[in-house]
């Protein structure tokens, strides 16, 4: 029993390697926040695996590109960006988005000052445009039910070459691996597809856009396909025709390596060592898997001496696989666990406990099965062999559920910027503080005998909707024959431009403005027409961050 | 003092010959002052190439006297404003209210949205204020949108203000929707009727 709680406990270690995390940014030269002597002659992105840039920026306070910067140098876990002018003395935003090896796409930003103090968050929060977390998700279920299904196909294979199974537990191995294995096929061609949308961080529109797919064939994604569909039709054609030859070693090996080139292992150094342990450490786990369903049937459908000989066989094998699983998971972990202490500070930490909970209560359970209720099943008891039977359905479903937790740690958090985070800590500068409301901005001034009310939302990089009521001395809402609203941001020189605009009921007045993409304090120009020649004008300084 | 006012038109000719294209402006932006005058304001284009379907001109304060062009093409409609205080004219005859604002409308077909322009007419008695300028307020309404020059210069202007070519240059420029104006001249050779008014005292036109 202690022998079991220990294996537990490793393999709580074991389980962040399997874990098809996002890259994630563990440190940056500039340092986040810090404010340097002079100007610094490159940018530094850590992250905690190798990941290919999409873009890297630098934007001074007015959102312009500085430090005239040169070609992105992948460097290891680093991602350098050289500048070739040195920074004149101010704020800087560094602005990122990349693709780590698992597919996902990343972004983020950070500030660093030059030769003064960094300033306050106002118009510094620059948001890299985020994936659309509905393709996130979509995503990350499609590579749940690629995961369960790769597992389960290969882990039928391996039961079927390994194992010595009476005849209706085989069929049932052949039909689960048949299912399984078509699943996994379509599975891949639909994770090449969801996966560039996510990258270019599309909509559902740029499924059939030729850049999404582009930038999925530039990733992992493509090998992954090219090993994964075949491997999967190979497999799906040797359960159909109840092959255990070779065809299924092939095609097992194929569904596997397919998994492995878009993990961590395909990128974490020593690269052979990680992709060896990896790949047995799937193995082990799809042996487990598969074997739940067919075990089950054999208990249920056979007589005792039967099931007692499959039962001693997979525990023979299951003390060996769940040796192997700690062993491979230690070196793994080993390699990863550096930037582990790191991400359990997220909600990624959390997820991942959600996930070792489930763990626990599996392993638990396989104790249980083999300390007690086989000893049962073999002793012929008919409590035994049900009891036996509704654990094993009980561990499938910790299965299952352990597939989907890891799948859903792929889900891409969106990025927040600079300002969320300091929102959550509660603390908001300066003089744009009184205006703006967790919906916006917003604001009322009065000009010519008449009042204005302003409100921005969300007051963010991006499209914005503005709100324009009018209204006289004593606050009645006042028709306007026309309103015009021109938006500038001098400190960008982004000259006037007018916003799109349409008169609602009750002296209001509905824009929405496209070009307030560049964080910075722009100047909002309202007039109000009282008739064809006679206007009222006011300027409103609107803070986007 | 005739080439003063020579140099003063061809400074002002030049400041203005670019911003003028793209604005509502009159053709002949210099009036005798005191004299009847035929205006053309002339619309260069339509609201971002939408075609124009409506003008709208507002009269300023010290015009008196107006009397509109018969054109077929366009519907024309005169809106009247009463004066606070009548003002005698030819005859022993008191004027109670005058002309306060010009519409053409309803064309039968709108002009062109682009490359094609048109002059609107119409006869002013202009106020016998040499050196006043007169900002006439107008809109154009197209079937897309509508564009309203009804700006102001931000200080009075004259053509007796220093340095009044570029001041003039500058409002044409620092809005996108200046009012076109004229400037009132005291007139360097008898006009119709043949004999020059005498001046009178009247503050700078709005």
């Amino acid at each position: 029993m202690i022998r079991w709680t220990r294996a537990a406990m490793l393999a709580l270690l074991i389980l962040p390697a399997l874990a098809s995390a996002h890259a994630a940014l563990v440190g940056t030269a500039p340092e986040a926040k810090s404010s340097l002597k002079a100007s610094p002659q490159q940018i530094v992105l850590t992250f905690t695996e190798n990941v290919a840039p999409v873009f890297v920026k630098v934007l001074d306070q007015a959102g312009r590109e500085a430090g005239a910067p040169g070609e992105i140098q992948p460097d290891g876990n680093d991602l350098r960006l050289p500048l070739r002018k040195p920074l004149g003395n101010g704020t800087y935003l560094v602005t990122y988005r990349v693709i780590s090896a698992d597919t996902h796409a990343v972004g983020g930003s950070f500030v660093f000052a030059v030769g003064e103090p960094v300033a306050a968050a106002q118009g510094l929060a620059l948001e890299t445009r985020a994936p659309r977390r509905s393709w996130s998700i979509a995503v990350a279920l499609n590579r749940f039910v690629q995961y369960a299904s790769v597992l389960l196909a290969l882990g039928s294979a391996i039961i079927l070459v390994w194992m010595r199974l009476p005849e209706t537990a085989a069929g049932v191995a052949f039909h689960q691996g048949l299912v399984a294995s078509a699943i996994a096929a379509i599975g891949c061609v639909v994770a090449f597809g969801f996966g560039g949308v996510d990258m270019i961080a599309g909509g559902a529109a740029s499924l059939l856009s030729p850049a999404s797919w582009s930038m999925a064939a530039k990733s992992t994604l493509l090998p992954s396909a090219v090993l994964g569909v075949p491997g999967a039709l190979l497999l799906a054609w040797a359960f159909r025709r109840r092959r255990t030859g070779w065809t299924l070693w092939v095609g097992g090996a194929l569904v596997l390596a397919s998994l492995l080139v878009t993990g961590h292992a395909a990128t974490a150094a020593p690269v052979w060592l990680m992709a060896a342990n990896v790949a047995l450490h799937l193995t082990c786990a799809s042996f487990w898997f598969g074997a739940l369903v067919p075990l089950r049937v054999a208990v249920r459908s056979v007589d005792g001496s039967d099931a007692g000989d499959v039962l001693a066989q997979f525990s023979l094998r299951a003390v060996w696989t769940v040796i192997a699983l700690l062993l491979s998971g230690v070196v793994v972990s080993f390699v990863q666990v550096r930037t582990l202490g790191q991400l359990l500070a997220t909600d990624y930490g959390l997820r991942l406990a959600i996930k070792l909970s489930l763990f626990a209560l599996l392993l638990a359970l396989a104790v249980l099965n083999k300390a007690v209720l086989t000893p049962a099943v073999v002793r012929s008891e008919a409590a035994g062999v049900r009891r036996l039977s509704a654990s094993l359905r009980a561990e499938y479903g910790l299965m299952l559920a352990i597939v989907l937790a890891a799948a859903s740690l792929t889900v891409v958090t969106p990025p927040r910027s600079l300002l969320a985070q300091s929102d959550a800590g509660g603390s908001r500068s300066g003089a744009a503080a009184a205006g703006m409301a967790d919906s916006g901005f917003h604001t009322s001034v009065e000009r010519g005998g008449y009042r204005f009310d302003v409100e921005v939302t969300p007051a963010r990089p991006g499209e914005n909707r503005i709100m324009v009521t009018f209204r006289d001395a004593h606050g009645k809402p006042v028709d306007m024959v026309t309103s015009r609203l021109t938006l500038s941001l001098p400190a960008a020189s982004i000259e006037s431009a007018d916003v799109e605009g349409r008169p609602m009921p009750l002296g209001m007045y509905h824009f929405v403005a496209n070009q307030m993409i560049i964080p910075g304090t722009w100047t909002m120009r309202i007039e109000g027409f009282v008739n064809d020649f006679d206007k009222v004008v006011a300027e409103v300084s609107v803070p986007v961050r | 003092m005739k080439n003063l006012a020579i140099a003063l038109v061809a400074g002002i000719e030049l400041v203005l010959a670019v911003p003028a294209v793209a604005h509502n402006l009159f053709t002949s932006i210099y009036a005798p002052a005191g004299f009847t005058q035929d205006l053309e304001m002339r619309v260069s284009h339509g609201c971002k190439g939408s075609p124009l379907k409506e003008v709208k001109i507002k009269i300023p304060d010290g015009i008196v006297r107006v009397t509109v062009e018969h054109v077929r093409d366009w519907h024309v409609e005169l809106k009247m404003r009463k004066l606070d205080k009548p003002v005698p004219w030819e005859g022993g005859r008191t004027i109670t209210e005058v002309v306060d604002e010009i519409v053409w409308k309803d064309p039968p077909s709108p002009m062109p949205g682009s490359l094609m322009y048109e002059g609107f007419h119409f006869r002013v008695l202009l106020p016998n204020t040499p050196g006043a300028i007169l900002f006439f307020r107008t809109v154009n309404v197209c079937e897309q949108g509508d564009d309203r020059y009804v700006d102001l210069p931000t200080e009075p202007l004259t053509a007796a203000t220093p340095g009044i070519a570029q001041k003039l240059g500058k409002f044409m420029t620092a809005t996108p929707t200046p009012a076109p104006f004229i400037i009132l001249q005291k007139p360097s050779h008898p006009e119709y009727p043949w004999v020059v008014p005498t001046e009178t005292k009247h503050p700078t036109g709005k």
